[in-house]
């Protein structure tokens, strides 16, 4: 026969129970502005397919400047290859930002990983010139997540991130 | 991978002549120091030009992330 601590359930559940109410109210405003920046995307939805489409035109062009480059300027062609692959890194970046931007609109919780890059992107886009490290944790994730797309300089299909970000429901 | 390897060679090359062309001066004045230092500098090179492709590789698609980044943030104004 064991002896058994009686455990205090009620106020254990209400102390976890206090605990998710406050960090849901205090998680609350940053939702809502959140959800605001995703009612501005999906007021200017064109814009935001314009932009995707002139990453695109530039990456092209980038990808374009690359192939013309003559096979014995190596060290030239390593360079622009570098450049384009980080060109490519950042429109992935800039997809991911904006499906985690719905994403937590919609209150999906994020991990670890996700809320870094997510802080990481967000201050580089509001201009706080992130140091080299807050770059870094952006290519790290965007690498991990993306590599065969930036390898293979697969850009970002425009429709289908506007058709993501227009089926967000933040009413 | 390819790039990246041509991108070691070209670093490798650099640092192993200006081992070369140090290590010779001083063993010109100190010989057996200096075969010493021509040693040291010859096997530094290897990791010397590793580390400086690494960062050249990655100078040059933080400056193609950063053309694209700022392009953004001026249409998204």
């Amino acid at each position: 026969m064991s002896d058994s601590v009686p455990i205090p359930l009620i106020p254990v559940l209400l102390g976890t129970l206090g605990g998710v109410v406050a960090g849901a109210l205090l998680r609350q405003p940053e939702i809502n502005r959140l959800r605001k920046q995703v009612q501005i995307l999906q007021a200017e939805i064109q814009r935001l397919q314009a932009l995707v489409e002139e990453q695109n035109r530039q990456i092209q062009e980038l990808t374009v400047r690359y192939k013309t480059l003559k096979a014995w300027s190596f060290v030239e062609k390593a360079k622009q290859r570098a450049r384009l692959e980080g060109a490519v890194m950042h429109q992935w970046a800039f997809k991911e930002y904006v499906e985690l931007l719905c994403a937590q609109a919609s209150e999906r919780p994020l991990s670890e990983e996700e809320r870094a890059f997510f802080n990481a992107y967000e201050n580089l886009l509001a201009g706080l010139h992130g140091d080299k490290d807050e770059r870094l944790i952006i290519r790290n994730y965007i690498r991990s997540k993306y590599r065969h797309e930036i390898e293979r300089l697969v850009t970002v299909d425009a429709s289908r991130l506007v058709a993501s970000v227009e089926a967000v429901n933040v009413a | 991978m390819l790039r990246n390897v041509i991108l070691y060679l070209v670093s490798l090359v650099k640092y192993l002549l200006v081992s070369v062309i140090v290590g010779l001066i001083v063993m010109h004045f100190w010989p057996v120091p200096g075969l010493f230092v021509l040693g040291l500098m010859v096997l530094g090179s290897f990791a010397a030009a590793k580390d400086d492709t690494r960062k050249h590789i990655l100078m040059e698609e933080l400056q193609g992330f950063d053309e694209q980044l700022r392009m953004t943030i001026r249409n998204l104004q």
